[in-house]
């Protein structure tokens, strides 16, 4: 039945436009008027960070400059981003959630995923343990968030979105599968515009053409990811929560670079990771050991520092795969117009032994194993910098 | 609008059981009573904590006033000014 602990495992908590209402708490008058976090007082630059939902029925959206949403709605009132107040309130609702459970994974400033197994003993259904901390997060910290809950951690990242704010949406597998139909690509958690572009020009529209694809179409296309988005389609992505004291203890193999200056250009960033990628993928080649969750950080000039991970059907060791994996991360990252200072990406769910032959069924693969087990050695006499296999 | 004050000022405060309550307070020779304080946060300055409050005083103005802990001084830090 819908509302079964047993089959729906993790809940999604989407904080309201979270930036927006911190502003409007602090200084109530505010909610009767359409606001923007970003840019400076009456300025006309910068980038809209957060926009209230009286601002966001001009249009106007995060990543937005400053000008043109001011020519949406000119009486629009901005107020100067304040990370450190928002990072503050973050803790709060931190704070509200571990009353309730010690499985979270925040993933950004404004949303953390909680893990449900084991809360039946406490709650008669998910809804109610919804219905408990929207109310807790309102009383104690006074803002308001959206709750998705799901069988996956995709499944309620969408449903959270389904109903803001101050919405509870419970999504089964069979809920999710009947709205497929009317979802685009986009929808999916990771799928940012080049890869919904990829997947466009192979005839792909909404997430049902995706979850009804053959398998083996997609893997040729986009190699171990494609098994990944046609898993993540079909809603039978199973990625554990992991709690945000874990996120670090885990055996992994990881290299991060501190930019020389903050970087803004997005191209550029993502040359970075596939550089990143490919020296992890060496080092896990090298201890002839594979992994299954790549992980992409990205730091903020103010800090925040969001991990984005995801886990893959098998394990990986080829540089170009964690590469492909880090860049539908790279999508999920809140930017909200930031430059960037640094990024790293990781290999964990580590295990010994290169992946298994059997996935390497198609002749191109094969290839491209036999030519990493030659770039390796040319690496190993010559050094890094000689040749690339990515 | 949002108007940046950044000016020293003199408070009524209740310390009492850890908290810090702001009562009134005096900005160039006028006295405000808090009638609310609508949001309460901390900012470190390296190992140093300020305290922001956001308070109303019964109009539909808010001002942001912070604490420094280890000056012992108040601030204004800015007004929201309604209209």
């Amino acid at each position: 039945m819908p509302g079964d602990f047993s089959k729906l495992r993790i809940a999604h908590i989407d904080m309201d436009a979270f930036f927006a209402s911190v502003e409007e708490m602090v200084r109530p008058p505010l909610r009767e008027h359409p606001l923007v976090v970003g840019g400076a007082e009456g300025s006309h630059h910068g980038v809209v960070t957060t926009a209230n939902y009286r601002a966001r029925e001009f249009g106007i959206a995060s990543g937005m400059p400053i000008a043109p949403a001011r020519q949406r709605c000119p009486h629009l009132v901005s107020i100067p981003v304040d990370h450190e107040k928002y990072l503050y309130f973050s803790l709060e609702v931190l704070r509200v959630l571990e009353k309730f459970t010690p499985a979270i994974e925040p993933t950004s400033v404004d949303e953390a995923f909680l893990e449900l197994r084991g809360l039946e003993r406490t709650w008669p259904d998910p809804r109610s343990f919804a219905l408990c901390l929207q109310d807790e997060i309102r009383e104690k910290v006074g803002v308001t968030a959206s709750i998705g809950i799901g069988p996956n951690k995709m499944i309620a990242k969408i449903a959270s979105g389904l109903n803001k704010p101050e919405g509870i949406t419970v999504l089964t597998l069979e809920g999710y599968r009947r709205l497929i139909g009317e979802l685009p690509l986009r929808t999916l958690w990771g799928i940012g515009p080049q890869t919904e572009k990829a997947l466009t020009r192979m005839g792909f529209r909404i997430i049902r053409d995706l979850a009804q694809a053959d398998p083996s179409r997609l893997k040729e296309r986009f190699g171990i990811l494609g098994i990944w988005l046609h898993a993540s389609a079909r809603g039978e992505l199973d990625d554990p929560v992991i709690p945000y004291y874990e996120a670090h203890a885990a055996k992994s193999f990881g290299h991060e670079w501190t930019l020389p200056e903050n970087l803004r250009d997005q191209e550029e960033m993502k040359r970075v990771i596939r550089s990143l990628a490919a020296r992890v993928a060496r080092r896990v080649r090298k201890k002839n050991c594979s992994g299954r969750t790549v992980t992409l950080k990205v730091r903020f000039p103010d800090f925040e520092t969001p991990l984005r991970s995801l886990t893959l059907p098998t394990p990986i060791d080829d540089g170009r795969e964690i590469a492909c994996a880090a860049s539908i991360l790279f999508d999920r990252v809140p930017f909200r117009g930031r430059p960037v200072r640094l990024l790293g990406v990781s290999l964990s769910g580590i295990q010994s032994g290169r992946p298994s032959r059997q996935e390497s069924f198609l002749e191109d693969r094969q290839k491209r194993i036999r030519l990493l087990g030659i770039v390796d050695r040319i690496q190993d006499r010559w050094g890094d910098e000689v040749i690339s296999g990515e | 609008m949002i108007e940046k004050i950044q000016e020293p000022i003199e408070v009524l405060t209740k310390f009492l059981e850890g908290k810090i309550q702001p009562l009134r307070f005096r900005w160039r020779g006028r006295t405000f009573t808090v009638s609310e304080i609508t949001g309460n946060w901390v900012k470190r300055v390296g190992e140093h904590r300020v305290h922001y409050f956001s308070v109303g005083v019964g109009t539909k103005d808010y001002y942001e006033i912070c604490y420094e802990a280890r000056t012992l001084r108040w601030t204004l830090e800015n007004i929201y000014l309604e209209g």
